[in-house]
């Protein structure tokens, strides 16, 4: 029941109590696209942006957390090109192990779409429903396209 | 099935995970006072002022000699940088100030007048000099407010109002600022809440509070002392006949759908409804934004061709707008936006849905197959049962059992059937062949040069999607794989266009 009403409260009750349970995974992704000193920036922005857009969310395509990180991804996007950031580097605030270092090089050359899949997967901790949902593609196209992502990325560790 | 790729993403990512830090909450010290345990989210709301362009209207263009040249039916997409926007209207010069910025300890907040012209209303918030001395205003103040769905902390800057001229307030004297009540906007959310609590925050420092006043949102106008009552909007004056202004935009052969990682082809239409030739001399520049799901690119208007949009006529421009991979991840419906107000010229939009297609994945397999020809890679070419037609120009010429097609040489057509090139027509010798990318594209496209063939007669009622070399130097090295596919996102006819000399 509750679930039910934090589904259908954007626009009639707390927007931040209705955000706040999916910040983590917002800033989580919002870290891997934009880097960390651009993570608030790119969080606050999607807030921005999903508290202009909350009359349009639709429970019935998708949880909450499925349409904010959407935005979120958007917003990364938006960042990244505005901003023409380099690949990233491995993030400071993570105790970087070489084996880290070099999947971390590896992960920013994957292809933008093979990139979010893996972000959205591995490292926010969704299901390949939700990354579905999020990325507007069908379960299968997630599927390969992280299939593919691995095999990229055993290619370049390879190489390196 | 996991593999060891997999395990090493989950560990490092369990790795990486922990080490993070909680996305900062900004909320504002004093106004989130009151909700203590919760994590204030601040909602900033925007609004996206619609900022008109005003060209500064010298008003001799429709007595010059207009250089009108044979203008083909649509001029074609140039990639080329887009020039500097032109000049807006220059702002007078802002007088020096005299003394300090005023500062919140400075001045008292009052409500002042209210009023609606025009269906704009707005409320005047008086600013008294309660200080010793004299200060300055001038600059926009950021609103800050509450309600009880979040906290605002923000502004819109520049109402329809004309702002209050900069300038010094001495003791007991007052300033101005205006607020623009979009509660009363038809395009303001009526779902939007009610702020209350609002306090400025001024340039030269400081809260200041204002009593009463509630917002909708935080349109503001400049600070400053001039006393006059705002004045009705500003109407803007007509664009003056042969400016770029005068012109009007359209989007044409815009796809209703595209795929992330194609490319959109639509085509723009200037028309010129006065009376005077529009002179596209220096080419102005134009952009293309999408929104959710893209970003803003420009570029310079292939104009040359053109050299003018004679009274009454119009021009066709073909446009290209490259769609990112994962430009579906907000979803659904998105709006194109052409605009050329930056450089003094009109502006249009229209709505794209941007979702996965099938045929865009049917052609992404055909060049996966063509790099790479295996069973594996043809197994993911989703070919229709029966038949594939397999036409070169205009005409079918074999009609094929897909099996046979695993086998490159299966994609031979005869040659005889093409009078101004030669060698081997097979389009996945072709796509294997392509120096550099190619594009993927929704709907029919032009040829090299003049306009594509024509589709055979087995295409009809199907649709089309294209790949064709991103970057052909001419057209010799040109070439339009079409696929026509059908409600199953299968491949019926595969049409092989190449340029010509």
């Amino acid at each position: 029941m509750g679930e039910t009403a934090a589904i259908l409260a954007p626009v009639d009750a707390d927007f931040g109590s209705w955000v706040e349970p999916h910040l983590a995974a917002m800033g989580h992704l919002a870290t891997r696209l934009a880097g960390p000193n651009d993570r608030d920036d790119v969080v606050q922005e999607a807030l921005g942006r999903a508290w202009r857009r909350r009359s349009t969310f639709d429970p019935s395509r998708g949880t909450p957390r499925v349409w904010l990180l959407a935005i979120v991804a958007d917003q990364g996007r938006r960042n990244r090109r505005r901003r023409r950031r380099v690949p990233p580097d491995v993030d400071a605030s993570v105790p970087p192990a070489e084996r880290d270092i070099d999947l971390e090089r590896a992960l920013a050359r994957l292809s933008p779409r093979q990139r979010l899949a893996v972000d959205l997967h591995y490292f926010v901790g969704l299901h390949v429903a939700e990354v579905a949902s999020v990325m507007g593609v069908a379960d299968g196209t997630v599927k390969s396209t992280l299939a593919d992502a691995r095999g990229r990325l055993r290619t370049l560790l390879e190489e390196s | 099935m996991s593999d060891e790729m997999d395990t090493r993403l989950r560990a490092y990512a369990e790795r990486w995970r922990a080490a993070q830090l909680p996305p900062e909450s900004r909320a504002t010290p004093g106004l989130a006072r009151g909700r203590s345990g919760v994590a204030l989210v601040a909602a900033v709301v925007a609004i996206v002022a619609g900022v008109a362009a005003i060209v500064t209207a010298d008003g001799d263009g429709g007595g010059q000699d207009v250089r009108t040249v044979h203008v083909p039916t649509v001029v074609p997409w140039v990639d080329e940088p887009a020039p500097p926007p032109a000049p807006t209207t220059t702002p007078p010069t802002a007088p020096e100030p005299t003394s300090a910025p005023c500062r919140a300890e400075d001045l008292e907040a009052s409500l002042g007048r209210t009023g609606s012209t025009m269906g704009h209303t707005f409320r005047e918030v008086r600013l008294r000099n309660v200080g010793t001395g004299p200060c300055w205003l001038d600059g926009y103040p950021t609103v800050n407010a509450v309600s009880d769905i979040g906290y605002l902390a923000d502004q819109t800057m520049g109402t329809r109002f004309p702002d209050p001229g900069a300038g010094e307030v001495a003791p007991g004297g007052e300033g101005l600022v205006i607020f623009e009540d979009c509660s009363t906007s038809a395009d303001w959310p009526r779902a939007a809440a009610v702020y209350r609590d609002v306090s400025l925050t001024l340039p030269g420092g400081g809260f200041l509070p204002v009593p009463t006043l509630e917002l909708a949102c935080a349109i503001v106008s400049r600070l400053g002392v001039a006393d006059a009552p705002p004045r009705l909007p500003v109407t803007e004056p007509p664009p003056a006949p042969g400016s770029l202004a005068s012109l009007r935009a359209e989007l044409a052969a815009l796809p209703e759908r595209a795929a992330p990682g194609t490319t959109v082809r639509f085509e723009v239409v200037l028309a010129n409804p006065t009376a005077v030739p529009v002179a596209l001399d220096p080419c102005p520049g134009y952009s293309i934004d999408l929104e959710p799901g893209g970003a803003a690119v420009s570029a310079t208007l292939n104009c040359r061709p053109a050299g003018a949009i004679p009274p009454g006529k119009s021009v066709r421009f073909e446009m290209r707008y490259d769609l990112e991979d994962d430009a579906a991840a907000t979803g659904g419906l998105a709006k194109l936006s052409w605009s050329m107000s930056a450089w003094g010229g009109p502006s249009t939009g229209a709505a794209v849905m941007i979702a996965e297609a099938a045929e865009a994945r049917a052609a992404a397999a055909l060049v996966g197959f063509a790099r790479s020809p295996s069973p594996a890679t043809f197994a993911a070419v989703p070919l229709a049962a029966g038949r594939v037609h397999l036409a070169l120009g205009s005409r079918t010429l074999v009609s094929v059992d897909p099996e046979i097609l695993v086998d490159v040489g299966g994609w031979d057509l005869p040659s005889a059937a093409y009078a101004e090139r030669d060698g081997s027509f097979n389009a996945i010798r072709v796509l294997a062949q392509a120096e550099g990318d190619v594009e993927i594209a929704a709907g029919p496209h032009r040829g090299c040069p003049g306009p594509a063939v024509p589709p055979p007669q087995e295409a009809a009622g199907l649709t089309q999607v294209s790949i064709q070399p991103a970057d052909a130097p001419d057209c010799i090295r040109w070439f339009s794989i079409d696929l026509f596919v059908d409600r199953d996102g299968r491949i019926v006819v595969v049409q092989l266009d190449l340029g010509s000399p």
